[in-house]
């Protein structure tokens, strides 16, 4: 079974790669399961059609512990795509860091994932605390994509989560799997991820156009796979989808320093 | 090689207290429970889990077996102490619904006229707005509603959660106020009011016609708070060797806040800082006499008192052993009383759990004290190699129980023994101890 995990800053475009990228392993006869581990509980909502309503931090919530069963938190999406939402608190009390690994857990006690070929886990964008480090810390997930654009503030981002990941690869099996690239039209960007990719010694798997068609999939609550199946962009995912399966190439991270990544910046971001 | 081993285990000390190092290893919140525990009217919440309440409840069981111990009928009743009983769904989503809970049931059940909060780590870490919460129960339930939100361990010490508490008290419901003459307001804790200390300082007083009315922070019933300030005289209950200060400062402000004056820098704890502060007592009533001739009475106790024991305690060899540190224990008070019962003082010992730094300050105080009293020739050993002259003892006073060992010892109490009868009861301890048929060992506590 293959454990992988999507990090990148906030807005970057995590949750809908993931959705595309899901449905698309599942369109190719694979057994998928994503996981939304972000209070916001809206990262399968394209795969289930709707806002998930029972995540497993409402059950923990209103129910005690032990009355929870897999059922409850456990739900099929988009051609039979298990998804799971850890949920969490209100805006601006408690702590939704404990609540992802308060989720997490429990999903493992109840054994509530049923076996699956791929198991994606969709985590909140700025890795805030211990909480959200959990996919990568206890070894929930193994292969790590990032999500970046070109901009320099969402590769700072990329940056921060490769040193987080170097962290605890050297006492487990954690790797960076690849950089994925999603378009904001930055100059050169392409080019720009790239050479991002080869400093922090991975590469770019792909570089998912911007699209409108992403848009207007959206808000008919759906992946673009379900909803243009034959479009260019759907394409695109598939062809990503197919490069996660096969992907061997994972990496020990080497994150740079600031000025650096500045630099790097500078260098391939000048008008064209 | 077994000798070695045998040796070792001689030495080895039974750490009751971890008071080594001093930051951070004390959790604010029974500091707050201790400074209202008594305080009729007033209901304490733990915003924590269950777990704090219970080390708080520990505390007091341990002080209750104390008074105990010194024979004492503490009827004291404790305030309601609740924890709102935060869980790890409280954690993840936030604890103020069960803080909430926990304020209607407490008014509810005892409708206290004061409600005291205070907050844990795990209220600290999530971050829930304790204060807001504190307001609001204060417009609905019109009582006042203190908040010490320093998130158990996180934000301070034991005693910044006592104090912060102290000063909340002071601020909000202390004003200046003409005084009651001969009234005594006595601060800080020591044992409470059954405690040694402060009966010793009420019998003190005692003779200056000065009356304890009451003792601050703890036992001050919530609606005789206002009064407090009536009393014409503040009198701290510290311990010379403290250099914490918490006390000092929080009755400097006293003083300042409220015009009252009170007796600071010097506590009578052994029997010369007894003296020095029994003449502060009569300088404050205008009777320097009165002084003089109170210490001579008391002087007499104590002499009398010598004469009877000389014959069992004089010239005994007697070891100081210490493994508290200056900031819990100064030496020159035992050294004093071993020269008053004519033992001979063949050492003082130093444990390897003090220090570096903390073992060159006793030193000095140690050398300091030979100085000043002629008895330049006392070895100080403080290389862990005194199997010998423990072996040679008859008696070891000591910081630290040394369990294994067969010397006699005599372990110095933690709160100090104030007054002449502070000073009466450490030598009877030790003359009791060196009465013992044979050569027993075992330790005995005064
Ligand atoms: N390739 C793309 N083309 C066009 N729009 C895109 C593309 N990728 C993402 N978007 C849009 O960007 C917005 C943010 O995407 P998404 O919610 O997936 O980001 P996220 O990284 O999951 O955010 P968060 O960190 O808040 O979870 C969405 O409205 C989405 O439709
Ligand atoms: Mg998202």
């Amino acid at each position: 079974m293959k454990k992988i995990a999507f990090y990148g800053k906030g807005g970057i475009g995590k949750s809908t790669t993931a959705a595309n990228v899901s449905a698309a392993l599942s369109l190719q006869g694979k057994k998928v399961c994503q996981i939304g581990c972000d209070p916001k509980n809206d990262s399968t909502r394209l795969l289930l059609g709707h806002i998930c309503k029972e995540t497993v931090l409402d059950k923990v919530r209103t129910c005690e512990m032990d009355s929870i069963k897999a059922e409850d938190i456990v739900h099929t999406g988009f051609n039979g795509i298990t998804c799971v939402e850890a949920g969490g608190p209100e805006p601006g009390v408690g702590c939704a860091g404990r609540g992802i690994i308060v989720a997490l857990q429990l999903l493992d006690k109840l054994k509530a994932v049923p076996p699956v070929d791929v198991t994606l886990y969709d985590v909140l964008g700025d890795v805030v605390c211990g909480g959200f480090a959990m996919p990568i810390r206890e070894e929930y997930a193994e292969e790590i994509y990032i999500i970046s654009s070109g901009e320099l503030m969402s590769l700072y981002a990329a940056n921060n989560i490769a040193k987080g990941i170097k962290r605890f690869a050297s006492r487990g099996s954690v790797r960076l799997a690849g950089i994925i690239g999603n378009s904001r039209n930055t100059p050169n960007e392409k080019e720009l991820l790239e050479a991002f990719a080869r400093k922090l010694n991975s590469r770019l798997v792909a570089f998912v156009p911007r699209d409108q068609i992403v848009n207007v999939a959206e808000n008919q609550r759906q992946t673009v796979l379900q909803f243009a199946p034959e479009s260019r962009q759907a394409e695109i995912y598939i062809k990503l989808a197919e490069t996660i399966w096969n992907n061997t190439e994972l990496s020990v991270p080497t994150p740079m320093e600031f000025e650096e990544l500045e630099a790097l910046a500078t260098e391939y971001g000048k008008e064209p | 090689m077994k000798k070695a081993n045998n040796s070792e285990q001689k030495n080895s000390l039974a750490t009751k207290w971890l008071f080594t190092k001093n930051r951070s290893c004390s959790c604010t919140m029974p500091g707050v429970w201790r400074a209202v525990s008594f305080c009729d009217g007033c209901a304490v919440i733990f915003h924590s889990p269950l777990g704090c309440a219970h080390v708080a409840t520990l505390m007091d069981l341990g002080a209750q077996y104390r008074m105990i111990g010194d024979h004492q009928n503490e009827n004291l009743d404790a305030v309601p102490m609740v924890s709102s009983n935060l869980q790890e769904k409280d954690s993840i989503f936030g604890g103020v619904e069960k803080l909430r809970g926990c304020i209607t049931h407490v008014m509810q059940t005892w409708q206290p006229q004061c409600l005291i909060i205070a907050t844990s780590c795990v209220a600290g870490v999530i971050g829930d707005d304790v204060e807001q919460e504190a307001e609001d129960a204060e417009k609905q339930y019109h009582i006042p509603v203190l908040c010490v939100p320093y998130g158990g361990f996180l934000g301070g010490e034991y005693s910044d959660g006592y104090f912060q508490t102290v000063r909340l008290i002071m601020e909000r419901f202390i004003k200046p106020q003409p005084k009651v003459p001969g009234r005594v307001l006595l601060f800080g804790d020591q044992m409470g009011p059954c405690g040694q200390y402060a009966r010793e300082v009420k019998r003190l007083l005692r003779y200056f016609d000065l009356d304890v009315k009451w003792q601050f922070p703890g036992y001050v019933p919530f609606a005789e708070w206002g009064e407090l300030s009536t009393a014409s005289l503040l009198i701290p209950l510290n311990y010379a060797g403290q250099t914490q200060g918490g006390l000092e400062k929080t009755a400097a402000e006293w003083t300042e806040w409220f015009d009252t004056p009170s007796i600071r820098d010097v506590y009578p704890v052994g029997w010369q800082n007894t003296c020095a502060w029994l003449r502060k007592i009569a300088e404050f009533v205008g009777d320097k006499a009165k002084g003089e001739t109170v210490i001579q009475l008391e002087e007499k106790r104590l002499h009398d008192y010598v004469e009877s024991i000389l014959p069992v305690t004089k010239n005994k060899k007697a070891v100081l052993g210490i493994g508290r540190g200056p900031r819990w224990y100064n030496p020159a008070e035992t050294l004093n009383t071993m020269r008053r019962m004519q033992m001979e003082i063949a050492a003082v010992i130093l444990y390897d759990k003090l220090m570096a730094e903390e073992k060159e300050t006793v030193i000095a105080a140690v050398e300091e004290w030979k100085k000043a009293s002629q008895l330049t020739d006392i070895p100080i050993i403080a290389d862990g190699n005194y199997n010998n002259c423990l072996e040679q003892a008859d008696v070891l006073l000591t910081t630290d129980e040394l369990p294994g060992n067969p010397v006699r010892q005599f372990f110095i109490p933690m709160v100090p023994l104030a007054g002449t009868d502070g000073e009466l009861i450490v030598m009877r301890t030790i003359y009791r101890l060196l009465c013992r048929y044979g050569n027993k060992g075992g330790i005995a506590y005064a």
